[in-house]
């Protein structure tokens, strides 16, 4: 269960959400609610046939092909035809 | 009516729409007359000449602003266009706006929306609910009007691309009291779709009658080298449908009213039936939310403010950059599932709900097939509730709103091609027969759905 906030900020962390500490107090109660639920599935316990992929890979041929998007046009950050990123390490 | 002038009408009575029930993110009229234009200069008739489409905001459309209900991508206009949306067009079909939705389909009543997204109103009763996720192509079917004369052919007015992970097309349409259908997984390619669930995302269709909803089906099926996903199909003629199933498990729940409009849809079609069993669907919301949630706490975290979307100026680390745009842009709900989904994802706790979710849904699937060995189809009311007053909504707990979802989830877990057809009305709203039938098997599900509407009669 998340029972505890530490168990919800490290989810939350993983996932780059920073929660306000009423975020923290509203969710830590409804997750841990839904998940009380779920938790319903560690009873199942029948041995299950894998069903088999009903299509193969396909393959295309390894050659590069001409760009028909432009990759900036939904951002400004944008330098030299580079995106603009934050420092990786502070 | 030339197709110009169906379409002049026709964006007449969307502003009416949008104005009374707000079922539009955004309208694009100036690219609907020039579509209009076109086709009139073109000899080609397509399948869907000169009808009007509107489009759920999670399918992307080349230079009109796609969404998917969210405030991170309020401002995301895609440079390519949906295989399927390219299909449309194809056939003569002119996109007239894109509809709203919960947040990358995260929800069952169109209320969990970003900042500047609309909440649509049910055009049956505007303090209700239109369902959800596709609320807007829900209230949008249901308003336009039914049919028009257009190029001296009689074609519905509006037809609906929608899309359903979890029973985002069934809501609405039961909601709204117009058809639904959600194709067998792999028969729609899902290129350009913005990911929920990409093993339970699957582009549907609504109109009015199931004629209409497969009218729209037909041109977008189809294998699509873009989506690997996509099936090669060798498709068989329609069985006559001599019994059907009726599984106990997905009447539990459902309001006493809806239960009599529903046999008594059953009694009118004079079909023979039998009540059964299936205890694996015990499993079936707990294991669909399992899944869900966690592929799309993956699918999410490329949103993090810098190719498209929501951005800010830097500020601190790329962590800390990522953290702010996300934890300010995302929803409540969005915040709930995405941690849901990486908590059942993560080391510990993988293997008590991840794992154990996936061999459920193996084995409801496996279950189906046994089913459909015996029936030809199987019938279930399409939700357990009929459509919900707003206020009544916001009392609603996250795990009550879950558990709305226990009628549609099993066909949507299990991958199988289901419609939502309207059979009466209770307490004035709508109620819609929901029937499935085995994977690849939609033409079967499209006769069997007309001959149930024919014996029905709803208005």
């Amino acid at each position: 269960m998340i029972d505890n906030k530490i168990a919800l900020r490290k989810a939350a962390k993983i996932a780059r959400i920073t929660l306000t500490n009423e975020e923290e107090e509203r969710l830590v109660g409804e997750i841990d609610e839904v998940l009380q639920v779920f938790s319903k599935v560690d009873e199942f316990n029948e041995s299950v046939e894998e069903s088999k992929p009903v299509t193969e890979r396909s393959f295309r041929e390894d050659k590069s092909e001409k760009h028909i998007i432009d990759p900036f046009s939904n951002t400004k950050l944008v330098e030299n035809k580079k995106f603009k990123a934050p420092k990786l390490v502070d | 009516m030339s197709v110009t002038e169906s379409t002049e009408k026709a964006i007449e009575e969307l502003h009416k729409i949008n104005k009374k029930y707000t079922c539009f993110v955004t309208t694009t009229e100036d690219y609907a007359r020039k579509r209009a234009n076109e086709l009139t200069i073109s000899k080609k008739k397509g399948a869907l000449h000169g009808i009007i489409i509107s489009v759920k905001d999670n399918i992307c459309t080349k230079g009109i602003k796609t969404t998917a209900g969210s405030a991170i991508l309020s401002n995301y206009v895609p440079t390519y266009n949906a295989t399927v949306i390219e299909r449309i067009e194809q056939e003569g079909g002119i996109i007239i706006g894109k509809t709203t939705m919960d947040d990358f389909g995260f929800g069952t009543f169109n209320v969990n929306v970003g900042e500047g997204i609309p909440i649509p109103k049910n055009p049956h009763d505007i303090s209700r609910s239109s369902g959800g996720s596709s609320g807007g192509s829900g209230a949008a079917t249901a308003a336009f009007s039914s049919n028009s004369t257009v190029a001296e052919r009689l074609a519905p007015t509006h037809l609906s691309l929608s899309e359903s992970t979890g029973g985002s097309i069934t809501s609405p349409a039961a909601f709204c009291g117009v058809v639904g259908f959600t194709p067998s997984y792999g028969r729609v390619s899902r290129y350009g779709l913005i990911d929920y669930a990409n093993s339970l995302d699957k582009i549907g269709t609504m109109g009015k009658t199931v004629s209409e909803a497969e009218q729209l089906a037909r041109v977008i099926f189809g294998k699509d080298a873009k989506d690997e996903t996509s099936l090669v199909v060798q498709e068989k003629p329609a069985k006559k449908v001599k019994k059907v199933a009726i599984i106990k498990e997905m009447l539990q729940g459902v309001d006493e009213k809806i239960l009599t409009a529903f046999w008594k849809s059953i009694e009118l079609t004079g079909i023979p039936y039998e009540e059964i069993s299936l205890p694996s669907l015990e499993y079936a919301v707990a294991s669909y939310y399992i899944i869900a949630t966690a592929e799309a706490s993956s699918n999410l975290s490329r949103y993090t403010g810098l190719r498209y979307g929501a951005q800010e100026e830097f500020s601190g680390s790329f962590n800390d950059y990522f953290s702010s745009i996300r934890s300010k842009y995302f929803s409540a709900e969005e915040k709930r599932r995405i941690i849901l989904g990486t908590f059942v994802r993560t080391a510990g706790y993988k293997d008590k709900y991840y794992l154990k979710a996936l061999k459920i849904r193996e084995k409801i699937n496996h279950d189906f097939h046994i089913l459909f060995k015996k029936y030809d189809a199987l019938l279930s009311p399409s939700m357990p509730i009929i459509a919900p007053k707003f206020d009544e909504i916001s009392k609603l707990k996250p795990i009550e709103i879950y558990a709305l979802d226990s009628c549609t989830i099993p066909p949507n877990l299990a991958l199988l091609p289901h419609l939502s057809i309207p059979i009466g009305k209770v307490n004035s709203m709508p109620v819609g027969l929901q029937v499935i039938c085995d994977s690849l098997d939609e033409n079967t599900l499209f006769e069997f759905g007309k001959q149930i509407e024919s014996l029905v009669k709803y208005k």
